[in-house]
């Protein structure tokens, strides 16, 4: 007892330093609005971390009943895997154009994901390279295009949809011809930016934008949307355009990609030209 | 006896009500330089005589914390950083001892140790104590160069006011 006592003279002030230091913190996360919070805010993530150090340690516990419900469900799912099977045909339409040669033949693929609200939306559908399909075809369906094919993969592929700030889609006006380059500003999923109209053209709001056919990937005259507003930035040469989708990307289903047959012979020559 | 006891206790009343009068006035003045602080009543703690015990000391830097606070409407902090500038003092006396030890019936003031002592001594603890007090008013080290910003700009200007004080109240 007397040792106690002399060790709290000694060191008293330690103590009561310690101890007054708690009583302000107690105070100031009591009083003082701003500080409370972040109190608050830090303490949840420790207690947030404690948590799940907690829960890792519990789960191991209930991997037995984990198991066992898993077996359940796997005996569910091989039930319904009966009518859940791949659709492994194909359907292969083609058309024929004006010189009677193939240009383009279309996949038919399900659109089994899609994104519209990131900045880089992408989808994904259920065929692949067994399917025929290859990097940088386009994709379209009945009410427009859709986007470009990016990644294959044997029984799927993921494809960059239009509302994808990496796409780049040549289009054009079909009153006119006049051509500029397709883009999407990152906001509304329904509008889209057309550039490069120069702006001599004489363009009016709902004239019909359609794909000029200049790139190998899409092939001419397949309808993007229709202008909604344009104006002249001062000190530009041309139209900012913003282009109503008549396409709604968020419900992509069935989807076409455009095989063009002839793309290797079109790439051979333009490269030649160089 | 009854005399520095006093003297400490009126330097107290003084000490608040300047800060809260006239320094606090100042600071809030010049709203639009938001790094700008004037402290000048840790100088109370600077100033107690060395014969005060540490706990004596400790208890009153509290206190004086504490009544700064309620007029700062930030309780708590202030009394933060004053017990831990109380709680550093013997350490930093101990640090910075002239070569002929403390008289234990003065006062650490300019008077008796000289200027450039003073100096030193009243530099650490107002930047240890600024340092400690604008860190626990951020509350987490995410601002912590607006932290050190905040103290250099403030310990400047304070340190001022705080070797006027000593001039003007302590003269030999």
């Amino acid at each position: 007892m007397r040792n106690l006592f002399l060790l709290f003279l000694k060191y008293g002030h330690i103590f009561l330093f310690l101890f007054l230091e708690f009583v302000c913190f107690i105070l100031i996360v009591r009083y003082n609005r701003a500080q409370n919070e972040i109190y608050l805010n830090s303490a949840n993530i420790v207690s947030g971390a404690i948590y799940s150090r907690v829960n890792n340690v519990t789960e191991y516990f209930k991997l037995d009943e984990v198991a066992d419900s898993l077996a359940n469900e796997n005996a569910r799912l091989r039930k319904l895997l009966y009518n859940s099977t791949y659709q492994s045909v194909t359907n292969i339409d083609s058309i024929f154009n004006q010189d009677e040669v193939f240009q383009y033949s279309y996949i038919v693929g399900k659109v089994v994901n899609n994104s519209i609200n990131l900045n880089n939306n992408k989808f994904t559908i259920n065929k692949g390279s067994k399917d025929g399909i290859k990097a940088r075809m386009g994709v379209i369906n009945s009410n427009g295009i859709a986007g470009i094919i990016k990644d294959v993969k044997k029984n799927y592929s993921v494809g960059i949809s239009l509302l994808n700030r990496q796409v780049k889609i040549s289009a054009s006006l079909k009153q006119n011809g006049s051509f500029g380059s397709l883009a999407w500003r990152g906001s509304d999923p329904k509008i889209l930016n057309l550039e490069d109209i120069p702006k001599h053209a004489a363009i009016s709001v709902g004239d019909t934008v359609v794909t000029s056919g200049y790139s190998s990937k899409f092939p001419s005259d397949l309808i993007i949307g229709v202008i909604d507003t344009f104006w002249i930035e001062p000190g530009f040469n041309s139209y900012t355009i913003e282009v109503k989708l008549n396409n709604d990307l968020s419900r992509l289903n069935y989807v076409y990609v455009i095989d063009n047959i002839l793309i290797e012979e079109q790439q051979e020559i333009e490269e030649k030209s160089q | 006896m009854n005399n520095v006891n006093l003297k400490n206790g009126l330097r107290f009343v003084l000490l608040v009500l300047l800060q809260i009068g006239v320094f606090k006035q100042i600071s809030m003045q010049m709203e639009y330089a938001t790094y700008f602080h004037l402290f000048i009543y840790p100088i109370f703690i600077f100033l107690l005589p060395f014969r005060y015990s540490k706990v004596l000391i400790i208890f009153l830097s509290f206190f004086l914390g504490l009544s700064v606070d309620v007029f700062y409407d930030s309780i708590g902090i202030h009394a933060a950083a004053c017990v831990f500038t109380a709680f550093i003092r013997p350490t930093v006396l101990e640090i910075i001892k002239p070569q002929s030890d403390y008289d234990v019936l003065l006062s650490p003031t300019i008077s008796n140790f000289g200027f450039l002592w003073f100096l030193t001594y009243a530099s650490i603890m107002l930047f240890a104590h600024l340092l400690f007090y604008f860190s626990v008013e951020a509350f987490t080290f995410v601002y912590i160069g607006q932290v050190l910003l905040k103290t250099i700009v403030s310990f400047i200007a304070s340190m001022l006011f705080i070797i006027m004080y000593q001039f003007i109240l302590n003269p030999k």
